[in-house]
Formats: structure tokens, sequence, C-alpha cells
């Protein structure tokens, strides 16, 4: 029998491994991306279009976790992305994390869709959160969709007149009122209830394709060109949270995200995307 | 020992432990009863925020240990009564997730209710509050308690004896009248048992009227005294008060005195009732009545006489049988008397012989009544 040449095992090794090596880059690393919920419904057309793109790969949307959790999560390694609805604080970018703003999208107030009305003004939201004002003018109840005190949704609510601060704290005063924990819960709980309002995103509106009535906010309709123009000046912005040891995959994603495609589709969604990025 | 100081100090000892259990147990039964309520109180607060946070991981089974903020704004609720708690989520490795904690001192109360996940285990949530509160109000309770055991314990010791007292007071005095009443009659009474016919008690008249000692007495019984010719009816109308056919009888009676002597009484015993019910002693009075029976016999002695000297002074109103000749009276006997004798013997009437003028004139003509007159005259 005749004996190989110690050389060809080494070479067929090397062959294995390069075979092994090549087989794993094409292996789909999953993406996972989280955080501030009212976002979710974009990055999840997002990453449905990134994937379709881009065959193999992943993108694992989690469910709400807040801004707070997202970035935590992030920090932890739970997750490769984190989506913010805040800037970062100092203990968060002091532990490796960078955020870059998406975009912006107009923060609203919607109503079931029942509800007889299409705007308010800063009168009557102050009166519906202090509890002056209970019934839409066909008579039905008023039903207030409050969000927890630290969500930024509230902070928003509270900046919007000097009043709104004791109002808001008001409305937190009185018993049984409703509190909606996550932006999905809120938006689905003001779609199935009669009477139902309260604050959100237009993109979550859009994107998540909720059956609720947006109003105008003292006579103006919330829209990106609102935005832009300055006429509508209430928003929420989003931010893309990373960290030093992001993924080349989350770097892929990011990248899509920030790309002309990422941002026709963060545009179709009402969102402003951020001048200075990618695109 | 009266009867009072006696119920006195039981009702002593009795209203001491009803107040030493008050003290005890009032604050016991708050402190069970407040530790119930809080552990219920808080069982409730961590089973329905273990729900709403169990609703959150299932919504997010993998990534829920980062919802910190959401947890704490779900932890963040207190009870409308602003009890102040620490409320903690915990994971299956005792890993605090998220808290919200009030400043409260120890000792704690702890609850804890699992959190989960598709129905596994996946954390806990805890919530602590302060017995202090606890504490502070069982103090509260305790000295409620005590006033509460003081008030009963003079409820119970004080205010009642004020009327026993009283009661007891005028039950005193209604005795001593009584004993008074007894001991200085002016008749003698007895009170004897019905059962040994032996005196219970006596008063000094009593023994007087017999001339024993009350010493003496009251190692006797009553049928001793009697008279024996007494004693038969003594003993039948006793029987009639024992079966109940009389209640009580009186009689004249004989009884032997110490000294031999028979002495009269006027004698009445009654049976003693006490609630309705007839009980084994009898009471006995008695009036020495044995001067009033000797006067009663010279007097019946003196009415026999009288009664005689009165037929005797009918027969001499009656028709009198007397010879016509000699004037003699037949008595009831048949035997004939002479006038004078039979007037006397039935009247005491006296006579005095003399000669009347016709008899003189009859008898006598040699006498000249006529010169009598003159001579006289």
């Amino acid at each position: 029998m005749k004996r190989k040449n110690p050389l060809s095992w080494i070479f067929i090794i090397v062959l294995l491994f390069g075979l092994l090596g090549i087989a794993g880059t094409g292996c789909a690393e999953t993406v996972k991306i989280g955080g501030t919920g009212f976002p979710l419904g974009v990055v999840k057309i997002l990453a449905a279009t990134f994937e379709k793109q881009f065959p193999g790969e992943e993108i694992k949307v989690f469910p709400s976790l807040g801004s707070s959790g997202g970035i935590k999560a992030l920090l932890a390694g739970a997750l490769d992305l984190g989506l913010s609805a805040r800037q970062l604080k100092e203990g968060e970018t002091g532990r490796g994390a960078s955020a870059m703003e998406i975009g912006r999208t107009p923060f609203v107030f919607f109503v079931n869709n029942g509800v007889n009305k299409n705007g308010l003004t800063f009168q009557e939201l102050e009166s519906i959160y202090g509890g002056q004002l209970q019934e839409w003018p066909d008579g039905t109840r008023i039903r207030l969709v409050l969000r927890p005190k630290g969500e930024t949704d509230t902070e928003i609510i509270r900046g919007m007149t000097p009043a709104m601060d004791q109002q808001v704290d008001l409305s937190f005063g009185r018993e049984g009122m409703n509190l909606a924990i996550t932006d999905q819960d809120n938006a689905a709980v003001i779609e199935n209830t009669v009477g139902g309002m309260g604050g959100g995103t237009l993109a979550q509106i859009l994107s998540e394709k909720r059956q609720v009535k947006v109003l105008s906010l003292n006579g103006v309709t919330p829209s990106v060109e609102g935005l832009v123009d300055g006429s509508y000046p209430w928003s929420k912005s989003i931010f893309l949270v990373t960290t030093s040891k992001i993924s080349p995959a989350a770097e892929k994603f990011k990248d899509f995200i920030f790309s002309e495609t990422g941002g026709a589709i963060l545009k179709s969604y009402g969102i402003m995307v951020s001048t200075g990025s990618l695109r | 020992m009266s009867n009072v100081i006696r119920t006195k100090r039981i009702a002593k000892w009795f209203a001491g432990a009803i107040s030493l259990v008050m003290i005890i147990l009032i604050p016991l039964f708050f402190v069970a009863l407040e530790s119930k309520y809080i552990k219920g109180n808080l069982d409730s607060e961590a089973l329905i925020n273990s729900r709403i946070i169990s609703r959150l991981i299932n919504a997010n089974p993998e990534m829920w240990k980062f919802e910190i903020m959401r947890f704490e704004e779900i932890l963040s609720h207190r009870p409308t009564n602003g009890e102040k708690e620490i409320r903690r989520i915990l994971d299956n490795n005792n890993k605090l997730i998220a808290e919200s904690a009030d400043e409260i001192s120890p000792p704690f109360i702890k609850i804890s209710h699992d959190l989960k996940e598709s129905g596994v285990t996946v954390g806990k949530i805890e919530i602590y509050r302060s017995w202090s509160s606890v504490l502070w109000n069982t103090l509260y309770v305790s000295i409620f308690g005590m006033l509460l055991a003081a008030m009963t314990f003079v409820a119970i010791r004080v205010l009642p004896f004020r009327a026993l007292i009283r009661a007891e007071g005028e039950l005193k005095e209604s005795e001593e009248k009584f004993r008074a009443l007894f001991e200085q009659a002016s008749i003698g009474v007895a009170e004897v048992d019905t059962k040994t016919e032996r005196f219970i008690r006596v008063n000094q008249k009593y023994c007087d009227i017999f001339g024993y000692s009350i010493e003496e007495m009251m190692a006797m019984t009553h049928l001793q005294i009697t008279h024996p010719d007494d004693l038969p009816l003594d003993l039948d109308k006793l029987q009639e008060i024992e079966k109940g056919e009389i209640r009580d009888y009186s009689r004249e009676k004989r009884h032997i005195r110490k000294d031999g002597s028979i002495v009269w009484v006027n004698l009445t015993i009654s049976s003693i009732f006490e609630k309705g019910v007839r009980s084994d002693r009898r009471i006995a009075v008695i009036k020495d009545i044995t001067e009033r029976k000797h006067v009663e016999e010279e007097r019946n002695q003196l009415i026999v006489k009288l009664q005689q000297a009165l037929d005797e002074v009918r027969t001499l109103s009656g028709l009198l049988p007397i010879c016509s000749y000699c004037k003699n009276v037949r008595d009831d006997q048949g035997y004939w008397n002479e006038i004078e004798a039979y007037i006397y013997k039935h009247s005491g009437a006296e006579f005095t012989h003399g000669i009347c003028p016709e008899c003189v004139k009859k008898h006598f003509p040699m006498v000249d009544l006529d010169c009598d007159k003159k001579t006289r005259g």
C-alpha cells in the first residue's frame, strides 16, 4: 500500500478548515434588536425588507422593552441593537453605549374610531387630563389612557403647555384610570375602547396599521411635513443604540437602516429621517 | 367571713382575671387581626402585581428582565392609604430585577408571589411592609385595652358591691331588728327542727317560761317538756302539719317546768316556708297563761258557787211547798224544814222573833197594847 505524503495530509486538513470557515461565514447570524416600542412596527418592516435584500440574514425584533430596557439588554449583550426614544444617560455612555438618531415622528393624540372629534385645542387637552372635561360632544365618556410617569410620552405631554404638567399630575391622581405599560398596549386599548383617547406616535399608528383617528392639535394636523416646517413641533425621536462590540451582521443592518432604502421606508411611515446620517 | 367579704374576694379575683385577659388578649387579638389584614392586603397586592408583571413577562419572555423601568412603574403604585413598602422583582437566582423602595424600618412583614411565564416560575415579587406601624397601633390598642380592663375591673369589682353592701346593711339591720324582736319579745319564740324535734333557736322568754337555760333548752326536744296528757294531741297536730294538711295550729296546753311545776301556755306552731316551699323548721310561739288559768279556775269556782246560790235563789222564788198549819217547808229531798231554817238556808236571811199585835190580842189578851203605846207616848 502506497503511503500518503505528510504534506498531502496537511493540505487536506487546511482544505477542510477552509471549507468549514467558508461554511461558517455563510451561516446566517441572527441580529437581535429591541427597545422602545413605538418604532417596532417600522423596524419589523425594515427587517423584512433587509432579509429579502440579503438572503441568509436574519433580524429578530423583540417586543417592547422600553428605551431603558433596550439599552440595558444591549449593554448586557442580550441584544445587538437597541432602540431608544431618548438620548443616552451618562451611565449608559460610560458603559460603552452610543446612540445615533434615526429620525423623529410626530407625537400625536389619537382616539377610538367611534369618537366624533377630529381635533383638540390645548384648553380641551388640559381639561381632559385635569378631569374637568369627561365627555365627548356626543356624550360618550372620554376614556383617557395614561402612560407610566417615567415614559417619554408622559414627559412630552407635560411639556406641551405650562398648565399641562399639573393637569397630568391630576390625571395620575384620579382613581380607576387606564394605564398602558407598553406602546402596543396603549394603541390597542384606544383602538378597542369606546371613547378611548391617548398619546402616541404617528409612526406606530401607520406602521402597525392601527384603526384609530389621529387628532389635529390646535388646528394643526400632525405630519412629517409639519415637523419639517415646524408647524407641528411635538415629536418623538428614535435612536439606534450600539456598542463597540457590534457584530458585522448588526453593523450591516444598521447601515441598511441609515441607507436610502431604509430612509424611504422610514419616511413612508411618518418618520422624518435625521440629517447627518449615512443617507 | 361574711358572704360579702367572700363574694368581694371572689369578684376581685374574677375581675382581675378578666382584666388581665383583656390586657393580654386585646393586643394579641389586634396583632393577629392586623397581621392577618396586612398579610391579606399584601397578598392581594402581590397577586395583582404578579399577574400584571407575568403578563409583561409572557409578552417578552426572553427579554423581560430588562423591562426594569416598566416594572418599577408597576411597583411604584402604593395602596391608597399611602402605606410605605418595599417591592421587589427577583429572578429565579434571586437576582434583583426591579425595585421600588420606600424607607421603612424593620421588622418587616413580607409576602411573596411567584412570577410565571407560560405556567413556569421565572421569578417572584416580594412586598415588604414595616411592622412598626402595627407595633405602634398595638401600643395604642394596649393602652385602650388597659383602660377598658380597668373600667371592667371597676364595673365588676366595685359597682355591684355598692348595691350589695347597701343590701347587706339593710339585711343586717333587718336581722338585728328581728333578733331584737326575737330576743326581747315578751312571748316565747322557738325554732324547731322538724326531723329531730329539737330546738334550733329559742329566745330567753321561752327558756324563762320553762325554767331552763338556753343551753339546756337547746339540748332538749319540745316533746320532753310537754305534759304527758297533752302530748297525744300535739303529736296528732304535728303530723297534720307534716302531711301538709294544716299550716299551723294553736292550743292551750300544759308543760312541765324544770322544777316540776305545771305551766300553762298558749301555743301556736307554724311551718316555716321558704320561697313557697315548706322548710324543715317550725316556729313555736308560746305565751305563759298559767296565771290566767288560775284566775280562770278561781272564776269558774266562783261561778259555780254563784250558780249554786242563784239556783237556790231561784228555788225560793219558785213554788214553796209549805204546810198550811205548821208552815214548815218541804225541801227538794222531801224533808220538812222550819220555814225560818229553810229561808235562812236558801237566802241567808236571818229571823228575829217577835209577836204581832194581832197575835198578842189573840194569844195574850191580858196584855194592854194601848197602855204600852200611852207610856211610850
